[in-house]
């Protein structure tokens, strides 16, 4: 069963979209809040004018005493509630409910008689005083009804009130508020309208801020792109990056940095072992050539002798590539187990017996024999073994070496000093690199110029370390730190390894 | 025709060594740099091989040191370094020829063959004098068509003055180009080989090719008396 999954969009496509879907809900939010204002707007001028009419309406009330009159002013009242008015309206009772007057845009209906009011205002009544609800005409219209009770002025020849009579006449006036919903609709619907019209207009500004602004990103990305899985030479410029994309850029080039180190690592290495092997490949043919072109049996034996050695070499500095490409992976472990350090030094130095003795060698050496190092056995021998085979092979006629152990808290040190020939200190931060010599040739002997190379990867893989110094005059100092292993089978102590 | 050998590998020097000899080339081995040099400076050599990984001093050094010094050997160039630019310093220094190992041993031979020919600036393989010809690549030497059976010396002299026809060529010279240690060689051994190879060259009363002129060398000549000296 597959699970559909969508691709996932990319960050342009959800920053627009998103900043666009921001932009719509801002825009609209205007638009409301611009109809929300027109409603308002529109409601207080209705107000206002519930207000105005009703003062001004009760002030035009007046009674002489025996009946009500009204002093219309035409141009206020018949354009506001004439007969050709359709949204506004006034109608007046008298203090038994029975309808006084009302205006002639009402033809036929009528106000709702509203309830008592809660203020008799004296003179024209402000907003407070003023009661105010929405109504609904008998003909089904919705209003704005504004009332007061109002006791009406007198007549100039109006005699004394009577105390008992009650001559408060209801005044009630209205606004048709469709007018209302009308204008908020319409205010409305331009506003949303603007809100598509800006809507598209800002997508464009959206589009093109997004893009300006993902530039870098866009940048970085192509350049990413570019990069060339063969060749790691390139970095990115990170001082003119922005910011935000300089730290993604730092860190590929400190990968790309890492990338092409090691690249140029195994090109070396490669290029190291093939032009390591091909000198005794070259031997080996040549030999044969040889030997075929003589023809004679002394020439074909002599090519067979040197064959065999040819191939004792390839075979020798291929078994220390593997093992040191073993021991690089961490591959290979050996036993650990406690071993006699000044043993392996004597076994060491005892395969070297008669050269050491014909170039008037002088050795030294300072330890104690009882110390014992818990190590990997052969890994140790082997290390022990090739520093003394360098030191031996490379001090020269009457020269020294000097070999130096011992316990350093939970290490054991190991220093192999001898005076070599030349070395610079160029040379000497090249030591224990793969198929380095000092000279490029084989002098005639067979080093492949991995035996310190395969030192520095067993003392590494051994969590050890080594240093190599150089001292005047011409005095190398091999320093070798071996920590104390645990773990594995424990044989019994060995004595050389 | 003198050669000599700077290789390191002792192997490689030896095998290519014993090859040569047996291609009938006089050669000199030896196993560093700075005695090659030596040895460069103070022997007349036809062809050097070299190789650039060099104990005590580096084949690229030695080449630029010999021509320096006006050495006009030709060179050719035997080492594992096959990148192009190895190749193109080697050659920009003064080297004639470059063969990267490991190599085929019929490949050097021919090279050195070469070499020999733009040495003494011939295009082809056979060196003509008279009716006879010698054929520098299979070793095969005729007079009128018929085949002549030389040893491994005498065709070594032949060659030698096959290749400066008209010129003395003194007896010094001939023994070192022929003897890999001159010093060792009986005094009268070139004579001694100088009479065999007229025998031979002269059967079926044809005309002497090899002339001496006395007290300095021999010449090979169509004509009695030598062209030049």
């Amino acid at each position: 069963m597959f699970l559909r999954r969508s691709r996932p969009r990319s960050i342009r496509d959800r920053l627009i979209r998103s900043l666009t879907l921001l932009a719509a809900a801002a825009c609209s939010l205007g638009a409301i809040g611009v109809a929300f204002s027109v409603y308002n707007y529109v409601n207080a001028g209705l107000l206002g004018q519930v207000i105005v009419d009703s003062a001004l309406l009760g002030l035009m009330v007046e009674h002489d005493g025996k009946a009500y009159h009204f002093r219309y002013q035409p141009a206020a009242f018949e354009t506001n509630f004439g007969i050709g008015s359709t949204d506004a309206y006034f109608q007046v009772w008298g203090p038994d409910g029975v309808v006084l007057a009302k205006s002639p845009s009402l033809g036929s209906r009528n106000l709702p008689l509203p309830p008592a009011p809660t203020f008799d205002p004296d003179f024209a009544p402000t907003a407070e005083e003023l009661e105010i609800q929405e109504a609904t005409l008998s003909a089904g219209e919705s209003v704005l009804q504004g009332w007061i009770r109002w006791d009406p002025m007198r007549m100039p020849n109006e005699p004394p009130p009577t105390p008992e009579l009650d001559r408060r006449v209801t005044v009630t006036v209205a606004r048709d508020v469709s007018i209302l919903w009308r204008s908020t609709l319409i205010a409305g619907a331009v506003a949303f309208a603007a809100v598509g019209l800006v809507l598209l207009g800002l997508r464009f500004v959206i589009v093109l801020a997004v893009d300006r602004g993902l530039q870098p990103l866009t940048n970085l990305s192509q350049e990413v792109a570019r990069l060339d899985e063969k060749d790691f030479g390139g970095r990115f410029a990170v001082d003119i990056m922005p910011t935000e994309t300089a730290p993604f850029a730092f860190a590929i080039n400190s990968v790309l940095a890492k990338a092409e180190a090691a690249l140029d690592r195994e090109r070396r290495f490669s290029m190291s072992a093939a032009h390591e092997l091909r000198t005794p490949i070259a031997e080996i043919r040549t030999a044969a050539d040889v030997a075929r072109r003589i023809n004679s049996p002394e020439a074909s034996a002599l090519a067979l002798a040197s064959i065999v050695t040819s191939a004792t070499l390839m075979e020798a500095v291929l078994s220390t590539l593997f093992r040191l490409a073993k021991r690089s992976g961490d591959i290979e472990r050996d036993v650990i187990g406690p071993v006699q350090l000044s043993s392996l030094i004597d076994h060491a130095l005892a395969r070297h017996q008669a050269r050491i003795a014909q170039q008037q060698i002088t050795i030294t050496r300072q330890g104690t024999s009882e110390l014992i190092i818990m190590t990997e056995q052969a890994a140790l021998s082997t290390i022990v073994t090739n520093l003394i085979d360098n030191a031996v092979e490379y001090t020269p006629s009457g020269g020294a070496i000097h070999v130096e152990f011992s316990q350093q808290a939970a290490a054991v040190m190991l220093a192999i000093s001898n005076t070599p020939v030349s070395l610079s200190a160029q040379d000497v931060d090249r030591m224990g690199e793969p198929f380095w010599r000092k000279h490029q040739a084989r002098g005639g002997g067979n080093h492949s110029g991995l035996g310190l190379a395969l030192v520095k990867a067993l003392i590494q893989s051994l969590e050890g370390t080594i240093e190599f110094r150089l001292k005047p005059p011409f005095t190398l100092h091999v320093i070798a730190t071996l920590p104390h292993l645990t773990g594995g089978r424990v044989p019994p102590v060995s004595e050389g390894a | 025709m003198r050669v000599l050998i700077m290789e390191d590998s002792d192997r490689l020097r030896e095998s290519i060594a014993a090859g040569l000899r047996s291609a009938g080339y006089a050669v000199d081995a030896v196993s560093n740099g700075r005695t090659g040099l030596i040895h460069l400076r103070t022997t007349t050599y036809d062809v050097a091989i070299l190789d650039l990984g060099l104990p005590e001093m580096d084949g690229l050094a030695v080449l630029q040191e010999a021509r320096s010094k006006g050495v006009e050997t030709s060179v050719l160039i035997l080492t594992a370094r096959s990148e192009v630019s190895d190749r193109v310093r080697g050659l920009r220094l003064g080297a004639d020829d470059y063969l990267t190992k490991p190599f085929a041993f019929d490949e050097l031979v021919a090279r050195v063959e070469a070499m020999m020919r733009r040495r003494h600036a011939r295009a082809s393989q056979i060196l003509r004098t008279a009716d006879l010809s010698i054929n520098t690549s299979t070793k095969r030497v005729e007079r009128g068509g018929e085949p002549i059976e030389l040893s491994r010396r005498e065709y070594a002299i032949l060659e030698c003055l096959a290749y400066r026809a008209g010129v003395v060529v003194s007896r010094s010279d001939l023994e070192e180009a022929v003897y890999d240690d001159p010093s060792q060689v009986q005094s009268n051994s070139i004579d001694s080989a100088i009479s065999i190879l007229r025998t031979k060259l002269n059967t079926q009363g044809r005309s002497n090719l090899i002339h001496t002129k006395r007290g300095i060398g021999y010449v090979l000549a169509p004509l009695k008396a030598p062209l030049d000296s």
